[in-house]
């Protein structure tokens, strides 16, 4: 129950509310030219400030206007489970906090003594509060919020929340509000609400398919077929790297190994070169051996005794005796000769053996060095094993990703199916709860139009949301679809709250009368004030006085139910009692 | 050949090695054992350059020839030139 709605500034008319119906009314004043429209009056503004009051956003805000935002709002109310009402302060410049008269948050306090004391909570804190208490929502709920359900019994103009039924808003996703609908009316919001993760999953859905069918973005995810073909190379070089890895031995000192085969190479090619030598010179010793026959060398004597004089001085030998010597020295040269020959023979055999050593030797070497590697050079081939295999895992989440985004769709077609089935099968079961619904609605419609209309609520599960049809048979006109919101809203507003799942009030602005017939005007306001009564609860409407008089002339009386001030269209008759100029979406 | 030229190193011209077999024939010697001492003597002296048994039988030609040498009942001894008159 909202008790009062007040301002810090002397200029603003505070709002006094009582139960039941609360008529808050515009006057038109014979000041006001034609072009004036009772708009100014600020009939839209209380709706505007208690849903500030009551943890709105503020961006746009009416309260965070220029004119407006150093002014503290305050709502007095009601509290469940309290005993004295709750005054709840909010101003535009720090809009990011509330301060309550009194801590209800249940948030255990930091002092002992916090009875009248000021409490200040952040906004997301006092939407927590709001939903826990007034909604009797604990924990999570994903999908209901108490902003979305206080949307429903405070509609707002500047939202277009009178354009539906079952909008609040203009672009409100029918999930959305379907799942908010259905906790008001006491459905399983939980099984409903499954209709919004389902659109949601929908729209990732097809923002994915978009990127994937972009030429660019696409090579990021790919198509499964490529990805499969993709997926199987890679794994064949994964197998071919681990194979190797495996088979890989570690030979210890490799570089050392490497240095003695290499030495080992340049010494075989050095023994080569020496048995060419080797092999020449004795080569040479086996002709000299076979050479027997001495030539004749007469022609030496006479040759040289021309130059007599030169040998005379040392040369102290005829060449006969020098022949004879030599003949006599060499003599046993054969035997000088083959000792050579031997030798050279024995050296060249023995590096025929030595060249054989280590020819195995460099063999044993080379095949170690083949089968082997160094240690540098397995971490080498471990290293481009995890990375082409990370590659490969790669390449399987894109190939899962591509996958399940082409499953998705006809997951999504499945589940939503078998979602429809699910809430259509609770519905059934949910007779009473559904009947109770429809029965109300029909009833206030048929109050409104008499009992020759037709008028229904339907509830049926659909494929994208559950589908929620208020309707009274008739010729659509603007007025009877005003009238329809009015009836609905008031079916949720009391169901809500005889099931405890909601605040005591509803407050609807002038805004829902405007087109409709007076008579059904009249009606409704009696059909309110009587609800309200029944169900001790608060309907609370701002009206002009000219819709107000029509009504009246219908049998309603509407003078117990007015409440002060009267708002009118001057220029200090409004709510805050100055002009100023509204900017933003919000309007006064 | 017989003097040390650009292609003959100067411990292996016959005029070297001939000096060499002198300093064997400190005593008379054989013509193996000349020829042994000589090559043990150069490998001592690290001469590397080869010295086949046809050249050091050069080299005794001529010392020989120079009249440095002898062979007396075939064993090589050495003689001072001065010693021993020219023939010619």
């Amino acid at each position: 129950m909202l008790r009062r709605l007040s301002a810090d500034d002397a200029r603003f008319k505070t709002v006094d509310f009582s139960p039941g119906l609360n008529l808050l009314v515009a006057d038109t004043t014979s000041s006001s030219a034609e072009t004036d429209s009772r708009n100014s009056a600020g009939k839209s503004s209380v709706i505007e400030l208690v849903h500030f009051l009551l943890g709105a956003k503020s961006s746009g805000s009416l309260a965070t206007n220029r004119a407006l935002r150093h002014i503290t709002f305050s709502l007095t109310m009601d509290w469940p489970w309290q005993d004295d009402p709750l005054e709840v302060r909010r101003r535009g410049d720090s809009p990011k906090v509330v301060s309550l008269s009194r801590d209800v948050s249940g948030v255990s306090a930091d002092t002992l003594f916090t009875d009248d004391q000021d409490v200040e909570l952040s906004v997301e804190q006092w939407n927590r509060v709001i939903e826990r208490d007034l909604f009797g929502l604990d924990g999570d709920h994903p999908g209901v919020s108490g902003r979305a359900l206080l949307s429903f019994l405070i509609r707002r103009v500047s939202a277009h929340g009178f354009n539906e039924p079952t909008r609040t808003f203009s672009r409100q996703p029918a999930a959305e509000a379907s799942s908010n609908l259905a906790y008001l009316l006491g459905l399983d919001w939980q099984l409903v609400n499954g209709y919004r993760e389902l659109n949601a999953r929908k729209a990732t859905r097809d923002q994915l398919r978009k990127a994937v069918n972009d030429p660019v973005w696409g090579r990021i995810v790919g198509s499964t077929a490529d990805l499969r073909g993709q997926i199987t190379l890679a794994e064949a070089q994964v197998e071919r790297l681990r194979a190797q890895v495996a088979a890989f031995q570690v030979v210890p000192e490799y570089e050392r190994l490497k240095e003695r085969a290499d030495q080992v190479s340049r010494r075989i090619k050095q023994l080569a070169q020496d048995d060419v030598i080797d092999q020449h010179n004795l080569e040479e010793l086996q002709g000299a051996v076979t050479e027997t026959t001495d030539v004749e060398v007469s022609y030496l004597e006479p040759a040289y005794r021309e130059l007599g004089v030169i040998l005379n001085d040392q040369v102290r030998r005829r060449f006969d005796d020098v022949k004879a010597f030599h003949h006599s020295v060499i003599r046993n040269r054969r035997r000088f000769l083959e000792e050579e020959i031997q030798e050279l023979t024995d050296r060249l055999a023995a590096r025929r053996q030595q060249r054989a050593d280590l020819g195995e030797d460099q063999a044993r070497l080379l095949r170690e060095l083949a089968e082997g590697g160094a240690l540098e050079a397995l971490t080498a081939l471990q290293t481009a094993l995890g990375r082409e295999e990370a590659a490969l895992g790669a390449l399987r989440h894109r190939f899962d990703a591509a996958q399940a985004l082409e499953a998705s769709t006809r997951q999504i077609t499945a589940k939503s199916l078998e979602l429809q089935q699910a809430v259509d099968l609770d519905l059934q079961e949910r007779r009473q709860q559904t009947d109770e619904a429809i029965l109300l609605f029909s009833r206030y419609a048929q109050r409104l139009y008499g009992e020759g209309r037709e008028a229904y609520l339907a509830i049926e599960a659909g494929r994208t949301s559950l589908n929620i049809t208020p309707r009274i048979d008739a010729d659509d006109s603007r007025g009877i679809n005003n009238m329809v919101i009015f009836c609905f809203d008031l079916t949720l507003a009391v169901l809500a709250h005889r099931h405890e799942r909601g605040p005591d009030f509803l407050i609807h602005d002038s805004h829902l009368y405007d087109g409709v017939d007076e008579r059904q005007v009249a009606r409704a306001l009696a059909l309110a004030a009587e609800v309200t009564e029944e169900e001790h609860m608060q309907y609370i409407v701002t009206l002009n006085t000219d819709t107000l008089s029509t009504a009246a002339q219908r049998g309603f009386n509407p003078e117990p139910h007015i409440r002060s001030p009267r708002l009118t269209d001057d220029d200090e008759g409004g709510l805050f009692g100055f002009r100023f100029k509204a900017t933003g979406k919000a309007k006064a | 050949m017989i003097t040390p030229t650009k292609g003959l190193a100067p411990d292996r011209c016959l005029l070297a090695v001939g000096a060499q077999v002198l300093l064997q024939l400190d005593e008379p010697r054989t013509v193996s054992q000349a020829w042994s001492r000589l090559k043990s003597w150069r490998a001592d002296q690290a001469h590397t350059s080869p010295v086949s048994f046809e050249w050091f039988v050069l080299a005794l030609d001529i010392l020989f020839a120079m009249g440095a040498v002898e062979l007396d009942q075939d064993v090589l001894v050495a003689r001072s030139t001065d010693a021993a008159p020219s023939e010619r």
